[in-house]
């Protein structure tokens, strides 16, 4: 029985890595799917926590105010200021904001009405901001006719499982 | 190739995160036009809330005055003064009997919770009283949604375009809140 009695060391094959670019790939594609890309910001936002807290309806059709101190506190100071466009404004730069964001947003929906006219401005801001500038913003706001607002929010788990 | 795909999937870990865009929503009400005649309402219909600068907390009380409250006994408030599912009491908003859709006829109280904060109210306190305010009502829509639906939290119900089940809810108990401007009350900057 030649045939069984060869070479006793067995070399263990090589793996094939022919197929591992394909499976990064695929990990690739997944997470440019389930991910946005980070949003420049430069102002803290450390949101509160709520128990009340749902997703929003249409992230889609949204656009973003950041409220809060500068990083760059050397640069811009300490007082709490609002950021749109990537870059810290004035409140009067709000309008001609979410004037852009519309036109931007701007697509027929399927029950005939424009889905600008639904964009929900979701407001960033840190726990600290007074509630005077939040207010100015939310006036600007009215002014533009951008009526849906979204405070965003971190959701306590802790405190809604000592609730239930 | 592996080791592109790699330096790719790399990139874009480090650019992109996951959005978690959990919040409250609200509608902001319009400005209102010029010549515009003030809806009047009657003081037993309004549920006033300020927060002062030192982000404590008043509320009406049953006799129309204020008296201080904590943000644990906010929303046990609102839920009584909001609850339309008792009888007539002259303490308590009006009921107004409604045909809703899905529901049938039921009384829709005319409470209005008006919401006042001063300039220097934290964004946090604010928002935590938002929490509260929706809490109080959430809890109302889903005790309504379990005695006539027999499903214990309201958003279970169907929204289809026929027979809206959780907008007849949501109609039975809205989402009646007024955000007065801010003022310089109570408290010094």
């Amino acid at each position: 029985m030649a045939r069984f009695a060869g070479k006793k060391e067995k070399e263990t094959p090589g793996l094939n890595m022919g197929s591992m670019s394909d499976i990064i790939f695929m990990l690739l594609f997944f997470f440019m799917v389930i991910t946005s890309m980070r949003e420049n910001t430069l102002v803290t936002t450390n949101v509160p926590m709520g128990t009340e807290v749902a997703k929003l309806e249409d992230p889609s059709n949204a656009c973003t105010v950041y409220i809060g101190v500068p990083e760059d506190k050397q640069k811009y100071g300490t007082n709490p200021r609002i950021q749109v466009n990537d870059q810290l404004s004035k409140k009067d730069d709000i309008i001609p904001f979410i004037e852009m964001q519309r036109s931007q947003h701007s697509r027929l929906m399927e029950d005939g009405t424009n889905a600008a006219d639904q964009l929900t401005t979701i407001i960033k801001a840190d726990k600290t901001v007074p509630m005077g500038l939040i207010n100015d913003v939310k006036q600007e706001l009215r002014q533009a006719g951008a009526l849906r607002l979204f405070y965003n929010a971190a959701e306590d788990a802790k405190r809604k499982q000592q609730q239930q | 190739m592996a080791d592109i795909s790699f330096l790719l999937l790399a990139f874009f870990l480090m650019v992109s995160d996951i959005k978690t865009d959990k919040g409250i929503a609200r509608v902001l009400p319009p400005i209102p036009k010029e010549n515009a005649e003030k809806p009047e309402i009657h003081q037993r219909n309004i549920f006033t809330v300020l927060v002062n600068s030192e982000d404590r907390i008043l509320t009406t009380t049953a006799t129309g005055g204020l008296e201080p409250c904590s943000i644990d006994q906010l929303k046990g408030r609102v839920k009584t003064f909001l609850n339309s599912n008792r009888g007539e009491n002259p303490m308590l908003p009006d009921l107004e009997p409604t045909d809703i859709e899905g529901l049938g006829t039921y009384k829709v109280s005319k409470g209005v919770i008006s919401l006042q904060c001063h300039n220097s109210t934290s964004y946090d306190k604010y928002f935590q009283v938002q929490n509260e305010l929706t809490a109080a009502i959430t809890e109302l829509r889903n005790e309504l949604s379990a005695a006539k639906f027999g499903r214990s939290n309201y958003m279970d119900l169907p929204n289809a375009k026929e027979n809206n089940l959780r907008k007849a809810v949501e109609k039975a108990v809205p989402m009646a809140i007024s955000e007065a401007k801010p003022s310089n009350m109570g408290g010094t900057n």
